[in-house]
């Protein structure tokens, strides 16, 4: 199990070598020059040469990747061109939001996906399933920005029973926080409900179709017992690792989510970033989002190996 | 019992009354109250010299003064200074004298060694100081309370650049280190100014927050509290409006403005700014080289359709730089290069190419005016109409103003937020020293002398003749379609007052109070 890991290990070291390498060139690709978007146009071509050294981009392309990476390993990302803050700070200032929200959006797709996706399958082809995947279908096809949109205009404005937007954290009270996350967190979470919903529903057809669920139906077991202590645990296996991912997606923030109700989160400072050239910012927020795929994955391949010794070999 | 209630209420009562008498005189306007107006655009700082949207210009009216500052109308009017300054004859030296009653933040009065010390700062390190440094010379004081500035060049334009963007600091601030423009220069700045307000918490692109200055020399503010929100997308702004969760808007699409401002519960306001919308050519190379095909576009674009369809009328249409509402603004002129698709016609087969010809216009997207993309189409069909074919490519500002300074470019159309057209803009973009007149192509040293020679007046009378000119040369060689001039425009709930859009397009929150 150790040379396992540690083989995985290695191999995650030089996948995130290769990915730093990768997000340092394709920043720079971005058409367009840091300098300019903080100067504007109006500079002299001076200013905005002064500008670029002040910022260290005259230097060699080498010497600026050793300088990010040497930072990057002992948790310095550098210094935001925009904020001139610590990227680092910047994204610890961020990340709490995102996280907030992401838990919260996740907690909302599972409370919707299981209840519907074991009740589909237990009902297939009958009126619980065909709703249940009519509502997922809508769930995948509606824009998070468009049910966003709505949500504010219907909870907000017309109801007032929730804000438009805005973030406030649970140190504000945890009644005011969650109100200001319900509606983006509903927003999240029916969208990856609805992918999660359709995954569970396929695992759980899948197991209820084998042949120990047939045994015990034979044997007399209650078919509660057979649908959430047989048929939904070993469902729920490939229904977690799809979880697993929807929430690294999440992690990575939702830009439209965060643009439409105002929350300060990593995917909004990405999309910022990314317009204003702040190399440093997005490599360092683009770095984390790799890093937090990598490690799920990682943690993934460790606990299929600890249930599963085959993989091992 | 009853006589000495009486008598205690009766003297509790003349307390009370020789209390309240004793109490200053402005203590019934006493600053109160929040006001939380919000921004479209990023507020990556507070800064006096780093203002680089109409986001940071509203934070900087806050916390800072100037010796002058640009009204609502756009006129020019003292600010730490007494009055406007004295200009010699040859327009080189302009002498302020300042106010004697300003005190900054932290206390410290205001002298005229603090606005050296912010000039020779602001010129070393200023975000935009090219400007001004390319036409101050020499910035000297004249006793503590007089200020005397030299040009190199006539330039009355510089002072309403000034007023946007050098504001004047208490000497021996340390706003001045390059490497910070965050947390940290927030901090910096906290006293450093002497505007209405103190910068109170600053969290970069998300929200900031000012807290009265009771001794502001133009009188305590009406508000205690004014806090700017980031809220990214315009309908989501109006939401929150609407909601009630913030007071002010900065935007909102065009098409909802009237419709909003008209219903009970809010206002709203439009004025004239000096943003325009417009679309320069690129003169150096064809196909824009040939004078006949630029005229062709200028007069197969229908500015009325785009300015009232598209932009719902906060776009005023004009064929020239100025607007019809301004004072330099010539009607004959605007006649030459107005929507007629048989003049673009006639001017195709001048140019040799009666069938059309094709170009590339590169699109800004997002933008402030997120309309600029429908108005592109608009126009798109407008010249397919006479057999020009224009092409849109979409990029964002980044990448189109590092394709200008590459030359790889034919046509940009876009919205522009500028300190002013007629003292700014129209050197800026087509005199030899222009910053933008690099990549725009546009070489004449008539123009040149005829912008100069504008830049001499400050008041209407003399400087009319001098735009003339210059507006008489831009129209005959079209080195831009002008399509027409940005309106400032905002949305509040009805219960504020003392706030309206600005020339300047910044929001102007000093004066805003609610109840």
């Amino acid at each position: 199990m150790a040379s396992f890991l540690l083989g995985r290990a290695a191999t995650l070291a030089l996948v995130l070598f290769g990915a730093s390498v990768l997000i340092f060139l394709v920043v720079r690709a971005l058409p367009g020059d840091p300098a300019i978007a903080m100067m504007t146009s109006n500079a002299t071509p001076e200013e905005i040469q002064a500008m670029r050294e002040a910022l260290g981009l005259h230097l060699p392309l080498w010497v600026q990747y050793g300088s990010w990476v040497s930072g990057a390993l002992v948790g310095d990302l550098g210094r935001s061109f925009t904020y001139s803050t610590g990227v680092s700070r910047m994204i610890l200032d961020r990340f709490p939001v995102t996280l907030h929200i992401s838990l919260a959006a996740l907690v909302i797709a599972m409370a919707i996906a299981i209840p519907a996706g074991v009740l589909a399958a237990k009902h297939k082809g009958g009126l619980i399933d065909h709703l249940a995947r009519v509502i997922a279908m809508i769930g995948i096809s509606m824009p998070v920005f468009w049910q966003g949109l709505l949500s504010i205009l219907l909870f907000a404005v017309i109801l007032r029973w929730l804000p438009p937007g805005g973030y406030e954290p649970l140190s504000a009270g945890i009644g005011v926080s969650t109100a200001h996350i319900l509606l983006p967190a509903v927003a999240l979470g029916t969208a990856y409900a609805a992918t999660i919903t359709r995954m569970l529903r396929a695992s759980m057809l899948d197991v209820l179709g084998r042949e120990h669920i047939a045994v015990a139906r034979a044997h007399g077991v209650p078919e509660s017992t057979i649908i959430w202590t047989d048929a939904f645990r070993n469902a729920l296996i490939p229904t977690l690792t799809a979880a697993g991912f929807s929430f690294g997606y999440l992690l990575a923030g939702a830009v439209l989510t965060e643009v439409i109700f105002n929350l300060p989160g990593m995917g909004r400072l990405l999309y910022e970033s990314i317009l204003a050239r702040d190399y440093p910012l997005v490599q360092g927020l683009v770095l984390l989002n790799v890093t937090v795929f990598v490690l799920i994955n990682f943690s993934m391949d460790a606990l299929y190996a600890l249930l599963d010794p085959r993989i091992r070999r | 019992m009853n006589g000495i209630i009486g008598r205690r209420g009766a003297l509790t009562g003349l307390a009370g009354i020789l209390a309240a008498a004793s109490l200053p005189r402005s203590a019934g306007a006493q600053p109160r109250g929040t006001v939380t107006a919000s921004l479209l655009g990023n507020l990556p700082n507070i800064h006096p010299w780093h203002v680089g949207n109409v986001e940071t210009g509203a934070a900087n009216l806050l916390a800072y003064s100037n010796l002058l500052k640009v009204g609502v109308d756009g006129t020019l009017v003292p600010d730490l200074a007494v009055a406007l300054p004295q200009i010699s004859d040859d327009g080189l030296s302009y002498v302020f004298e300042l106010r004697r009653d300003v005190r900054f933040h932290n206390g410290d009065r205001l002298t005229a060694d603090d606005v050296l010390y912010s000039y020779e700062k602001y010129l070393a390190t200023g975000r935009r100081r090219g400007n001004l440094r390319r036409f101050i010379s020499d910035v000297q004081k004249d006793g503590d309370y007089v200020v005397k500035v030299s040009l190199k060049d006539p330039w009355v334009g510089w002072m309403r650049l000034m007023g946007y963007e050098a504001a004047i600091v208490r000497r021996g601030t340390d706003v001045t280190n390059e490497g910070a423009t965050g947390e940290s220069l927030y901090r910096g700045s906290r006293a450093a100014g002497c505007g209405p307000f103190i910068p109170k918490s600053f969290r970069a692109d998300v929200e900031a927050e000012f807290e009265a200055f009771p001794e502001y020399f133009g009188g305590a503010p009406a508000t205690q509290t004014i806090k700017l929100v980031r809220i990214p997308d315009a309908a989501t702004q109006l939401a929150n409006l609407r909601a009630g969760s913030v007071d002010i808007i900065s935007n909102c699409p065009p098409k909802d403005f009237a419709p909003v401002s008209r219903e009970s519960g809010f206002g709203g306001a439009a004025r004239p700014s000096a943003g325009i919308f417009y679309m320069p050519m690129n003169v150096a190379k064809a196909p824009f080289d040939n004078i006949h095909l630029r005229r062709a576009v200028s007069c197969a674009v229908d500015r009325d359709y785009i300015c009232e369809e598209i932009y719902s009328g906060l776009v005023t249409a004009s064929a020239l730089p100025a607007s019809p509402n301004e004072f330099w603004y010539e009607e004959d002129l605007a006649k030459q290069l107005a929507y007629d698709p048989d003049r673009a016609k006639f001017h195709l087969r001048a140019a040799g190419m009666p069938r059309g010809f094709a170009f590339e216009a590169i699109v800004p997207v997002p933008s402030a005016y997120v309309e600029a993309r429908e108005a592109a189409v608009v126009m798109q069909a407008n010249l397919a109409e006479v057999g020009i074919r224009m092409n849109i490519r979409q990029t964002d500002f980044v990448s189109m103003y590092r394709s200008a300074q590459n030359g790889d470019w034919q046509a940009f159309p876009h919205p522009s937020m500028q300190s002013s057209v007629e003292d700014y803009l129209v050197w800026n973009n087509y005199h030899k020293d222009g910053n933008q007149a690099r990549w725009m192509g546009y070489r004449n040293p008539a123009y040149d002398t005829a912008v100069m020679e504008s830049f001499r007046y400050l008041d209407h009378a003399r400087k009319k003749p001098a735009l003339r000119k210059v507006t008489e040369i831009l129209v005959d060689h079209c080195p831009a379609l002008w399509i027409g001039r940005l309106n400032a425009y905002h949305l509040w709930r009805s219960d504020i007052s003392g706030f309206g859009p600005r020339y300047s397009y910044f929001m102007d929150l000093t004066s805003a109070k609610k109840g």
